[in-house]
């Protein structure tokens, strides 16, 4: 991580918090930790077979940092309560993830989400 | 109604079912069945999603993103309730397979290849079952593979003529309420368990033979009990079973596996690479 990120929490954990399915596996994220997020949608991609998130996130330079979350597919998302429409740009989001372990990466896998309602979806 | 004729009734309703004439996918919901609410036991059709697994209460507190089973190891599990026990080369070829996995820090290798039988019918998301009297097609939405089981009658196609598949070959007949389906000609790289091929098909010998008792527990639960034959891949015949949960206010979701996928593996390590998509707006300075 390049600076301290306000809003960001990281926690380390002794158990994993559940496989996901998807078509791959998750060796590219560290599922023994999370990170938590405060930030604005920037863009949302409902696509197959992963929807892909970006949060930015108010950061001490004045640039904000933009976060890559990976969530379900729409066949998972749909049912959980996220359509196509439910998350979109400029909604403050707190979003909890499995950080990538390439930490110069910033992203993640989607672990679960709270919209500005107080809705909590799931990954 | 005098008592002898109740009598004769009920031995004749005993001879219908003895002789179990009724034409495939005819109700068995009157007689046999009065007072209970009406539903045909050999009518499959719908959406169905593996009992224990995230889809089926996706909020719930199993895993978040539709693990069959909770928190189950996948990648040996699949949706199975029970593990074949291979044996020789079958057996030596998990290992590698488990073995590479592990070196790599992945639970499976990344794949977008349909699974074939029998692990299609422990896929992760929805079932789709349509039915007619001569033919059932079972759909599963990952990654979009549908098994054919034919009900007219046909005998299994001779392999030398036909090539194995990934779903071989599938008839189907009534036992009653219970469709027994046998399944053979199944390509050898498909796994018997866990998610993905066996890249020097090694899954199971070409001679594997699958009996499937399919059969509905009550109205809104269909069962699997399967039967897997293969004497040179296993040590014994492996038995599973497989519950589903009807779902009837859900419908199929396209899934694309190779649509956006942002998943590979480096050729050199074997590790399992998560690249980011690009993002079309980049973010301002404030």
């Amino acid at each position: 991580m390049r600076n301290p990120i306000l809003g960001c929490l990281i926690t380390v954990l002794g158990l994993c918090s559940g496989a996901a399915v998807a078509h791959h596996s998750f060796a590219s994220f560290d599922m023994t930790k999370e990170v938590r997020i405060s930030g604005t949608v920037a863009e949302v991609q409902y696509t197959n077979p992963h929807v892909w998130l970006f949060v930015d996130v108010a950061a001490a330079d004045g640039v904000a940092e933009s976060w890559a979350i990976e969530a379900g597919g729409p066949n998972i998302l749909l049912r959980s309560g996220w359509k196509a429409n439910t998350v979109q740009v400029g909604q403050k989001v707190v979003v909890t993830m499995h950080p990538m372990r390439d930490t110069a990466k910033r992203g993640g896998s989607l672990i679960s989400i709270v919209l500005p309602d107080g809705k909590t979806i799931k990954g | 109604m005098s008592s002898w004729k109740t009598g004769l009734l009920l031995t004749l309703a005993a001879g219908v079912f003895a002789l179990d004439t009724r034409p495939v996918g005819a109700a068995s919901t009157d007689a046999a069945h009065a007072g209970e609410v009406k539903w045909d036991r050999r009518d499959f059709n719908g959406i169905w999603l593996l009992v224990g697994g995230g889809l089926d209460d996706p909020q719930g507190s199993g895993s978040p993103t539709g693990a069959p089973g909770g928190n189950k190891d996948l990648s040996d599990d699949w949706g199975f309730d029970t593990r074949p026990q291979l044996k020789g080369p079958y057996l030596r070829e998990y290992q590698q397979r488990r073995e590479a996995d592990r070196k790599a820090g992945r639970d499976f290798m990344v794949t977008c290849k349909p699974n074939g039988m029998p692990a299609l019918t422990a896929g992760p998301y929805a079932d789709e079952i349509l039915q007619n009297e001569k033919q059932i097609n079972w759909f599963q939405e990952f990654p979009g593979e549908t098994w054919r089981i034919y009900l007219d009658g046909r005998p299994h196609p001779n392999p030398a003529e036909y090539p194995a598949t990934l779903t071989g070959h599938s008839t189907g007949k009534w036992d009653g309420d219970t469709l027994v389906v046998d399944t053979v000609n199944i390509r050898t790289d498909t796994l018997l368990f866990g998610q993905g091929r066996s890249t020097n098909h090694l899954g199971h010998s070409d001679k594997m033979h699958i009996v499937q008792r399919i059969h509905l527990i009550d109205k809104d639960h269909l069962q699997i009990k399967g039967t897997v034959e293969d004497p040179q891949a296993l040590v014994t015949p492996w038995q599973y079973t497989l519950t589903y949960h009807r779902h009837p206010d859900e419908e199929i979701v396209e899934y694309l596996c190779d649509d956006n996928n942002r998943e590979s593996l480096d050729p050199k390590s074997g590790q399992e690479i998560t690249e980011i998509p690009p993002r079309r707006n980049q973010p301002k300075p404030k």
